[in-house]
């Protein structure tokens, strides 16, 4: 019996890898289009940047100043905050995604099999790391209530990975790669 | 030997599909990109017209139609593991890393898969039929996840595949799996419970070159400008620098990990 099951559940397997990675492939064009005339400022991770709003908002709620260890405590979130703090999060999520992107089309081109495994390994990793903190603060979001240090850390793994880009995109630019960071960035 | 008459107009539509995809081909100037392809799909043709004739003149059942239909498939076999290296080829050959990442993966597959071939040709009576069902049975295999890798790596990078190249790869993958699914319900166990696959074993051929024709419908798009490519030199050191870079943020944020769990 084991002999006709394995091979129908790898041949179905296989068959539901196919539909998944088409129907992925068709929604990135689509997204590649419809991005198609965005300015180079909004191709790279800027959410981020909108990390001490988020904080001043929600210490301006009037509960939390009463609050003595301000960065280690889960602060339960109303209506409005949880809200903000959801988009938020969201948008660290597309600055993730966007620089993941980026990373990828650049580390494409790496001249030899050594340094793209290398290159690869380090993005899994930072990506195992994003995704932990991510999951963890969507979980508490869902029940209202987010602890500031921990978003803090979410919003540095950010940060530095766009920090890193933006650094390495100068860094080829400056050097007379123009015409490369302008099709990376457009192809990501 | 009686063949229903459903098989029999799938078998003629088959052969009808292949005609036009080697015309298509050849009109298109399908060659020029994909050499290998084209000497397929004029191989898929001359397959059916050969042991056509061979059954015509020596009969169905005779010693020379038995080797001429095994070493046919044999031959196009070949073909189908030649295209999918030259579909990782075309796909990939602007990407030094990745490129030499591919081509040890295809290379490794196909020698295991050629020896364990071998070795079933040796243990077996009639070498030619070991030969070929061990290299059918670990082609349709090492083929679907050869593709799928391709696509999953083309999604990855954004390295896109132009349309006929996706076309051919969407095509050979769905083929391939059936493929597998094929040696499961065509064998002497459940052939009495799924009699009617064997329909469907020979229209999932034709959806497959259905998929290659409808590309070629029209003139071929010249093929998308070749990618900005940086200079080696500048590949290497930029992307040197990326990864002690990488390294330090993956170690600080370990720390930082390890501060907040204590």
């Amino acid at each position: 019996m084991i002999g006709f099951v394995v091979p129908i559940a790898l041949a179905l397997a296989l068959l539901g890898l196919l539909l998944v990675l088409s129907h992925r492939e068709k929604s990135e064009k689509r997204r590649l289009a419809s991005e198609g005339y965005l300015p180079v400022e909004e191709r790279v991770p800027r959410h981020y940047k909108m990390f001490t709003v988020i904080e001043k908002k929600l210490w301006s709620a009037e509960e939390y100043k009463r609050v003595n260890t301000w960065d280690s405590t889960n602060l339960s979130l109303r209506q409005t905050e949880s809200k903000l703090v959801a988009e938020y999060v969201r948008g660290l999520r597309e600055d993730f995604g966007r620089g993941n992107r980026i990373f990828g089309a650049v580390i494409l081109h790496s001249p030899d099999v050594r340094i793209l495994s290398q290159l690869e390994r380090q993005r899994l990793r930072l990506r195992f790391s994003f995704w932990t903190w991510y999951v963890l603060i969507s979980v508490k979001l869902r029940m209202n209530s987010v602890s500031v240090r921990e978003l803090k850390r979410l919003t540095d793994v950010v940060a530095t990975f766009a920090y890193q880009i933006r650094t390495m995109l100068i860094a080829l630019e400056e050097s007379g790669n123009s015409e490369f960071v302008r099709s990376v960035l457009s192809r990501s | 030997m009686h063949i229903p008459a459903f098989e029999n107009l799938l078998w003629g539509l088959g052969t009808a599909l292949k005609v036009l995809l080697c015309i298509l081909v050849v009109y298109r100037r399908v060659y020029s990109r994909l050499p290998l392809f084209t000497v397929y799909a004029v191989l898929l043709v001359v397959e059916v017209i050969f042991v056509w004739l061979v059954y015509r003149t020596w009969g169905y059942t005779s010693g020379v139609a038995w080797y001429a239909y095994w070493s046919a498939l044999a031959i196009v076999l070949l073909a189908r593991g030649l295209v999918i290296a030259e579909l990782c080829w075309v796909s990939l050959k602007n990407y030094p890393g990745v490129w030499s990442l591919a081509r040890k993966i295809v290379g490794v597959t196909a020698t295991a898969l050629l020896a364990s071939a071998g070795v079933s040709a040796a243990l077996n009576k009639h070498w030619i039929v070991g030969f070929v069902l061990t290299t059918e049975r670990g082609l349709e295999f090492a083929a679907s996840v050869i593709l799928i890798l391709l696509l999953a790596v083309s999604i990855q990078y954004k390295a896109w595949l132009e349309p006929m190249e996706h076309s051919i790869l969407i095509g050979l993958a769905v083929y391939s799996i059936f493929q597998m699914l094929n040696r499961t319900f065509m064998s002497p166990l459940m052939t009495p419970y799924f009699h009617w696959w064997d329909s469907v074993r020979i229209a999932c051929f034709d959806i497959a070159i259905v998929t290659w024709l409808y590309p070629l419908r029209r003139p071929l798009p010249t093929p998308s400008a070749p990618p900005v490519l940086l200079s080696e030199e500048a590949a290497s050191d930029s992307l040197h620098q990326l990864l002690e870079r990488m390294q330090e943020l993956t170690s600080e944020l370990k720390h930082l990990r390890k501060a907040i769990w204590k």
